[in-house]
């Protein structure tokens, strides 16, 4: 009996952790997250500078991109990109209007073509970020939040992906600074339960607002990572539709 | 009036390119690549290509340059050289490889230079949304991965198809021509018109290996156009996007880039007339998804101008030769080309490309009695439209810096079928520096029952490297 006390203590503040703390209180936390990120309190566009810095086994490899993203309540959420560097890829832009309406531009053809939702699961430019990673942070729609922990400084919840759901993580382990009320860590987990991939994520308060300025994914599996810094960022520039238009990404130069 | 209403568009141009503060950035850009492939097998006899195992197919360094800038805000111009070099001598005939006049080693470093692209674009040109590119262009047309069979704008590339270098795969040439493009909302209605008539180049030596193939003594080649502005190509084509899905509608009147074999005659020789005939084609192309699966279609409804084949024979009547003469309708009033296409990424670096395909660059809906009266069929070059099926699979790893393709082509006649593989891999060693190693590989498919099939003792093994800078 004594050896059971033991157990039940030890287990005590594992099972507290594991989700005594009510559901509401971790939806709250993830609507506070969302709102910073893409809701009421998130810029309604941006505009800004992406280096990704790409460490391979000792390789280093750097991109460049311009990217341009809209966020309003009246119009549907919007991305452009234009990749500056490397030679290779100089030129090539990317729409995507909605989930399912993505283009690609190929400067060496003039050529834009429509690509499926589903390549959203490839790797960004070969880095450890995929098209989807590179989204929006709409986590309520797709998964089920728990309050794991909580201390000063931090919240810790965890995601379960819905039934239905296409998203490619079955569980996230989300921490959330209590200060910004934005992601700091995220630990990615596939349908097998293996932790795939980790991103440590940096706000900075650009104006009024939080915006993640630097973010590092690691990918346990392929140990490699990716650096992804936010530059000139500028926010709320009233943004015109022609930006989120093929004929924008068509367009040379910037 | 007339004339004021002539010199109005282009003076306005001018006075566009005229606002233009001094030339900004130029952008600044190009490619260095090797390309080279060996044939695997001997085949001294070939339809198309004579040689022995591990003799080269080709051997090509190529150089593109590129200059890009805004003149304003506005005004924007392109300019691409493709250079091309024979690494290797081709000594042999009556002389030593001279020099040229001027001192150049033109016949033993064979160097070709092309003016690729060469268009200036104006934004808003006139009125807000209408974007106008003049020059030589890429004219986009069309919704499927490559066989569109809408287009017929930017003819098909034979010469670069038949190296099986993988960066020329059904890729098009650019044309010289007005390209307007206006963007209202979701709508876009874009109008072309050629400045030229678009014409397929065909592989070197071409002339001569069709001549052997049909066993023609000579070949003609009839045009119906001469210098006259009414008988050069115009496109119009209206897009949007409905439910998701992008539609468009096009409408082209202008030359088959690719020539039909109109008459035989027999008579002191064989010979072989080729005709590039007048086309109408109203066009309807989409692309869309559903779960997460890409998918394309493009059909064109092909109405040829009407002529007649003609075969002459001579006849022996009373110990004379006397010609005796067959005309018939030649090709079919009209026809339907079309494609239809699925792409999936299943995650993991695998992805998936299929698309099905009536009727390929080169062929045509001939009548029956054409058919009969000038051999021509299913499975031949120029031939009657046939079916084929196109696939890749591909595989990613390394974060991007090792691709694999397992592709395939399965030709479809009404004799028999064909099949050939084309497997690659791509290695990144670094950012703009590519190695592909691959393979065409006919596996299947006999001579006179497939266009492909011609190719089955031909296969090749082929090596590229080239950077980007």
């Amino acid at each position: 009996m004594p050896d059971l006390k033991k157990i039940i203590l030890l287990l005590l503040p594992i099972l507290w952790l594991a989700g005594s703390l009510p559901a509401a209180d971790a939806a709250a936390v993830l609507k506070a997250v969302e709102e910073n990120t893409m809701g009421a309190h998130a810029p309604r566009d941006m505009e800004a500078d992406m280096v990704m810095t790409i460490q391979d086994k000792g390789q280093v490899r750097i991109r460049e991109i311009h990217a341009w993203s809209r966020n309003t309540k009246d119009k549907d959420d919007a991305r452009a990109l234009k990749f500056l560097s490397p030679a290779d890829v100089k030129g090539i832009g990317f729409l995507a209007l909605a989930e399912d309406s993505m283009y690609i531009y190929l400067p060496e053809f003039h050529r834009t073509r429509r690509i499926a939702s589903s390549n959203m699961k490839d790797s960004f430019m070969g880095s450890d970020f995929s098209y989807e990673d590179m989204g929006t942070t709409a986590f309520s729609k797709s998964y089920d939040p728990r309050l794991l922990a909580e201390n000063a400084q931090e919240w810790q919840l965890e995601l379960l992906r819905k039934k239905g759901s296409n998203k490619p993580y079955a569980r996230i382990l989300l921490t959330v600074s209590k200060s910004s009320s934005t992601p700091t860590r995220m630990e990615l987990f596939d349908a097998a339960g293996n932790l795939e991939k980790v991103a440590e994520q940096n706000s900075q308060l650009t104006g009024k607002y939080w915006i993640m300025a630097r973010i590092k994914m690691s990918n346990i599996k392929k140990r490699t990572s990716t650096v992804l810094e936010m530059k000139n960022i500028k926010v709320d520039q009233d943004l015109q539709d022609e930006i989120f238009s093929e004929r924008f990404i068509k367009k040379s130069g910037l | 009036m007339a004339l004021k209403r002539k010199t109005l568009v282009p003076l306005l141009l001018l006075f566009s390119l005229a606002q233009a503060p001094a030339a900004a950035k130029i952008d600044f850009s190009g490619r260095v690549k090797l390309f080279t492939s060996a044939f695997m097998e001997d085949n001294t006899a070939g339809e198309f290509f004579s040689h022995q195992a591990a003799d080269f197919a080709s051997k090509r360094l190529e150089l593109r340059l590129a200059f890009a800038g805004n003149v304003s805000e506005r005004v924007a111009y392109l300019v691409r050289f493709d250079a091309y070099a024979y690494p290797g001598d081709r000594l042999g005939g009556q002389s030593f490889p001279e020099a040229g006049a001027l001192g150049s080693a033109f016949s033993s470093e064979y160097f070709e230079l092309n003016l690729y692209e060469a268009q200036v674009k104006v934004s808003d040109f006139l009125v807000q949304g209408l974007d106008l590119t003049l020059g030589k262009q890429r004219i986009q047309w069309g919704s499927a991965d490559k066989m569109n069979v809408v287009d017929n704008l930017n003819p098909i590339d034979l010469a670069n198809f038949f190296t099986f270098d993988p960066d020329y795969f059904a890729e098009r040439r650019p044309q010289t021509a007005l390209n307007f493009e206006y963007y209202a909302g979701k709508t876009k209605l874009q109008l072309v018109w050629l400045l030229q008539n678009p014409l397929s180049p065909m592989p070197y030596g071409y002339t001569a290996l069709l001549q052997k193939f049909y066993g023609l003594q000579t070949i003609t080649v009839q045009t119906y156009w001469g210098r006259e502005l009414a008988k050069t190509g115009l496109g119009l084509r209206i897009s949007r996007n409905l439910f998701a899905i992008d539609l468009a509608l096009s409408y082209y009147i202008g030359n088959s880039s690719l020539p039909v074999l109109r008459e035989l005659s027999a008579l002191s020789s064989l010979e072989g007339i080729f005709y590039y005939p007048r086309l109408q084609v109203l066009g309807f192309d989409c692309a869309g998804e559903f779960k997460g699966i890409g998918f394309w279609a493009e059909s064109a409804l092909i109405i040829p101008e009407n002529i007649n084949g003609r075969v002459v024979v001579p006849l022996i009547v009373n110990d004379q030769l006397l010609p005796a003469e067959s005309s018939f309708r030649l090709l079919e009033p009209a026809y339907w080309k079309y494609v239809l296409g699925l792409d999936y990424n299943f995650g993991g670096g695998f992805y998936a490309n299929l698309q099905f395909l009536h009727g390929f660059f080169d062929e045509f809906a001939f009548t029956t009695e054409a058919q009969q009266n000038l051999g021509i069929g299913q499975g031949m070059f120029f031939g009657n439209l046939s079916n084929y099926l196109l696939g890749r699979l591909e595989f990613k790893s390394a974060n991007e810096k090792i691709k694999l393709k397992a592709g395939g082509l399965l030709e479809m006649t009404a004799k028999g079928s064909a099949f050939a593989l084309m497997p690659e891999a791509e290695f990144r060693f670094a950012d703009a520096l590519v190695m592909n190693l691959g393979a065409f590989w006919p596996l299947s498919g006999q001579a006179d029952e497939s266009k492909f099939g011609q190719f089955k003792k031909d296969s090749m093994v082929f090596l590229g490297l080239k950077v980007d800078f």
